[in-house]
């Protein structure tokens, strides 16, 4: 159960280390971009099935 | 939703480019980065949050996006030495310009609403207000300050979305669809 256990933290942060940063790099740029920006979509109803609406 | 594509194509294809060239790829480091937390989460409630910013008065609403993206150019001023970031930021700067000159909103014309949505009913426009919830203010061409940076142009209608944009926010897009090639490093990988 140990060595289950060790093994499984041991995972967890390989994948931390690989793929946090990126997703972290990704998660700020994206809001850097729509924080940014100011298209307009007529209030929704050029994208009506979408919830972000005028992103 | 839009904004997000150039993100999303320009991963694409600088993920194709480092499996071609096995190039290294790194995510650069980023300065003030809570910058951008404060910004996006402000805008958020008011502008994407649905229902959230409905009932919040225009001026306010004006207040929260001039400073959110004060924010933002901050942050751009931070890591101006990578190229993305700088064009991102020339493009978030004339937003900025324009929607600080006419009130705190982006305005965007009752011809453009109507090329956007022709079915609109032009009589329920109220000029010099918020457009729904939205960043957008509805103005007339002679009554907006600096309408070439405003939300002026519309994609043709064979595109899927229907979305009217400014020039600040091409320059928004390119420097998106750029940021992700910002991690890749120029040094190859050496072959073992």
């Amino acid at each position: 159960m140990k060595q289950h256990i060790s093994f499984f933290l041991f995972q967890a942060n390989q994948f931390k280390q690989a793929y946090m940063p990126w997703i972290i790099f990704f998660l700020t740029i994206t809001m850097l971009v729509i924080g940014s920006g100011a298209p307009d979509d007529g209030g929704g109803a050029g994208c009506p099935s979408c919830p972000w609406h005028s992103i | 939703m839009i904004l997000l594509v150039p993100i999303g194509t320009g991963a694409l294809a600088c993920l194709v480019f480092v499996i071609i060239s096995k190039a290294r790829l790194q995510p650069p480091q980023l300065y003030r980065s809570w910058l951008i937390l404060v910004a996006f989460l402000s805008q958020w409630l008011v502008f994407y949050l649905p229902g959230g910013g409905i009932h919040l008065p225009d001026d306010l609403a004006a207040v929260i996006l001039v400073g959110s993206m004060t924010a933002l150019l901050l942050f751009v001023a931070s890591n101006h030495k990578l190229f993305a970031i700088l064009l991102l930021g020339l493009g978030l700067v004339l937003n900025l310009i324009v929607i600080t000159l006419n009130g705190g909103g982006m305005p965007i014309s009752p011809e453009t609403l109507a090329n956007l949505l022709p079915g609109l009913d032009p009589s329920i426009l109220e000029l010099g207000a918020r457009l729904g919830a939205g960043k957008d203010i509805v103005l007339t061409k002679a009554d907006t300050i600096l309408w070439e940076l405003s939300d002026r142009f519309v994609l043709p209608a064979w595109m899927p979305f229907r979305v009217a944009f400014s020039l600040g926010d091409v320059f928004i897009a390119c420097g998106g669809f750029l940021l992700p090639w910002a991690g890749v490093a120029s040094r190859k990988v050496e072959k073992r």
